[in-house]
């Protein structure tokens, strides 16, 4: 009982900080969906849900939440893909396995921004190393294709982002490659087993705890998407890469307009979270296995 | 040097009449980024005032182009701010807007020691802008004109020797350009706001200066049927038809697109006075900046001299403690030789009307001298309708103009988007 108690008492300041910085403000922000709000003075009207009716019949959040969409399915798909295909070759026993780590991981640590503006050389239609590269090769008609043209914009950028995102992702599987006990593996080469068959019969399963954290952490990355998007944007940022998070930002704090509409911004604010917390729900539900123990 | 030093004697004739302000302590938050060559004038600017003024000292915080956002969000912290800056059409539908900010009509009234008052000191046109529902809540000390800016050397060797006053001659001169192996027109695919300009103007140019807001207002939608809207569209769209405008051109990011004329690759761009400053360390030595006003098309009802501007003005935010001091030093900024510094330095326009710009800017001078009306941008709409401005206006426009979609398309979709913001407010 006193140990119960104990434990209570330690908890409780993290708890107070939990509720002060997170349950409080979430809060706080249905609370203000519920307003007309510019954020100048403490004048505000209430709406009730006339923010998430507007919402509703308004064109670009159904752009941004499509984009958003796309973003974290199509992004999703091809970042896992990606690191799960890197996995597999790198815990393939190759050579310089911590180096190729490195090399994924790098564009984690480097600036956002200078990220964009390496990928906006990458793609520049006249002078970029793609199009250089594909005309190099022989390949003129796809090295004349302007990858940022409002056509191509927001897949070029989902491009890069996936470039971006595989290298966190394959670090976290690559931890928990890291912990197979080596002699399941051992068995398997013993039975003649392909490194597919290794993959999918030992790894998978015994990483499941694994993907399932790395799954939740990319639908909260997705949903929230802001950064690479808004840097990708440069001055202004094209309607085509708009995501909840962009719009959220523009209708609340304006970008180069005074739009200023807290009240409506909060509303997109909850209903990423409620998208977010869904899709978590969902994963968490259709990834739920026994738990392995070795 | 001569200039700077009769500029420094007559600030310290000027200065030696300010008010005595007694240990006062301004807070400034700032539109610029403390590098900025605009922000080391204003540093300038504000030691030679708390020099005049001992008792004056300044607490700045440079916040940059988000500035009115961040101090939106102090003073609903309970911070006290007592003068900031950001641009006049955010500032008027923003904080002036919403009626938080000092009224600055007195001090329009202030004389200053050598004749002329503040009011009078100030281009007429650029205040007009400044004025919301019959009250002044900022003051413009700085701005740009959006012009179509040119290398003159390329344009005259093309065989151009008069700057087009028309549409048609516009056209002439640049099918001559491009015929002299030059490419006619850059543009930035993903800036909607420099895009936007050229459908700004056409209208303005066919339809007058403010059919552009009664448009947005028809909340019926059916304004945008109107033929000014057809003919503006086509105009813009015959500069890529016409390969004056490079099709490369959709996929350049900013700053592609201006450097191509840095790299004397392009002649022309239509964009803010702000060009020639960004490109100065790309252009070769001797490059010659010109300017030349938006052309009128035949048969328009708007006016040829009419400028669109983007303008930067001070205002003092309700609740500042120290805003009689902070006005003070706003009839200072505005004085003859506290603007010559930041026309010759930050190589800016001034809304000091007395006051000569920089070379590579002047004829933009000459555009706002000779205006009939100074524009504010969107002519209006990003005052009036911020988020139809931006979200609808801007990303339809700049569909259109890259080819993405249709004229028709354009008019319809925003025939039913006007209908459909005006249903959801």
């Amino acid at each position: 009982m006193i140990g119960q108690r104990l434990i209570g008492l330690f908890l409780t300041p993290a708890l107070a900080i939990y509720l002060c910085l997170f349950l409080i403000p979430t809060g706080c922000t249905f609370y203000f969906s519920l307003f007309e709000w510019s954020g100048f003075g403490s004048d505000a009207r209430f709406v009730g849900f006339g923010n998430y009716r507007r919402l509703w019949n308004d064109p670009t959040f159904w752009l941004s939440f499509r984009n958003t969409s796309a973003l974290l399915f199509a992004g999703g798909f091809f970042v896992f893909l990606l690191a799960f295909l890197y996995t597999i070759l790198i815990n393939s026993g190759i050579w310089g396995k911590k180096l190729f780590r490195l090399i994924f991981f790098l564009p984690n640590v480097v600036s956002v921004v200078a990220l964009s503006a390496m990928w906006a050389y990458i793609y520049n239609p006249r002078h970029g190393l793609l199009n250089s590269t594909l005309k190099s090769v022989g390949l003129d008609e796809l090295g004349r294709t302007l990858w940022t043209s409002p056509d191509n914009i927001f897949w070029a950028m989902l491009a890069a982002l996936v470039w971006v995102f595989t290298g966190f992702f394959l670090i976290l599987l690559l931890a928990g490659v890291d912990k197979i006990p080596l002699d399941m593996y051992e068995a398997a080469d013993l039975e003649g087993a392909s490194h597919w068959h290794k993959f999918w019969y030992i790894t998978v399963p015994m990483i499941w705890d694994v993907m399932t954290i790395s799954f939740v952490i990319w639908i909260i990355n997705a949903v929230k998407m802001f950064e690479f998007p808004f840097a990708f944007g440069f001055l202004q940022v094209p309607q085509q890469l708009y995501t909840l998070g962009i719009y959220l930002y523009i209708m609340g704090f304006g970008q180069r307009d005074p739009i200023y509409q807290l009240g409506y911004a909060t509303a997109i604010g909850v209903v990423m979270l409620i998208v977010a917390f869904s899709l978590i729900l969902l994963v968490r539900r259709l990834m739920r296995r026994d738990r392995l123990e070795f | 040097m001569i200039h700077k030093t009769l500029s420094g004697l007559t600030l310290a004739a000027s200065l030696t009449a300010c008010t005595a302000f007694a240990d006062t302590e301004i807070t400034y938050w700032s539109f610029w980024n403390e590098p900025e060559p605009q922000a080391q004038v204003l540093k300038t600017l504000m030691d030679e005032y708390t020099a005049a003024n001992p008792d004056v000292t300044f607490n700045v915080v440079w916040n940059g182009r988000q500035n009115q956002t961040t101090v939106r969000n102090a003073l609903a912290g309970g911070a006290v701010i007592d003068l900031m800056d950001a641009d006049m059409d955010g500032l008027n539908g923003g904080l002036v807007g919403q009626g938080a900010a000092v009224a600055l009509d007195g001090l329009l009234m202030s004389a200053y020691p050598d004749g002329g008052t503040v009011g009078e000191a100030i281009y007429p046109a650029l205040l007009a802008n400044a004025e919301l529902d019959g009250s002044v809540g900022q003051l413009p000390y700085a701005f740009y004109t959006y012009q179509i800016f040119y290398n003159a050397a390329q344009l005259r060797e093309a065989g151009v020797t008069e700057i087009p006053s028309t549409w048609t001659g516009y056209v002439d001169a640049m099918k001559a350009v491009q015929a002299s192996g030059v490419n006619a027109i850059a543009v930035e695919s993903d800036i909607a706001f420099y895009n936007i300009n050229w459908f700004n103007y056409l209208l303005a140019r066919i339809a007058g200066p403010d059919f552009l807001l009664q448009a947005a207002e028809d909340q019926t939608g059916e304004a945008w049927r109107d033929p000014a809207v057809r003919q503006a569209l086509e105009l813009e769209i015959a500069l890529w038809d016409d390969g004056l405008i490079p099709e490369e051109s959709r996929g350049y990011q900013w700053p592609a697109g201006q450097q191509t004329l840095a790299f004397g690759e392009t002649a022309t761009e239509l964009v803010g006075s702000w060009l020639p400053i960004e490109l100065a360390d790309q252009v070769e030595a001797g490059f010659e900046w010109g300017a030349m006003n938006f052309p009128m098309v035949e048969g328009g009802a708007g006016d040829v001299n009419d400028t669109i501007i983007y303008a930067v003005s001070f205002a003092i935010p309700d609740g500042a403690e120290n805003a009689e001091a902070a006005q003070d030093f706003i009839k200072f900024a505005l004085g003859q030789s506290a603007q010559a510094r930041m026309a010759d330095d930050a190589l800016i326009g001034v809304a000091n009307a007395s006051v000569e710009w920089a070379d590579v800017i002047a004829d933009s001078r000459e555009a706002v001298a000779n205006a009939t009306s100074l524009l504010s941008e969107n002519l209006g709409l990003k005052v009036a309708y911020a988020d139809y401005s931006g979200n609808i206006y801007e990303a339809m426009h700049n569909k259109v103009f890259l080819g993405q979609i249709s004229i028709d398309e354009f008019i319809d979709g925003m025939v039913d988007q006007t209908k459909g913001y005006w249903d959801n407010r």
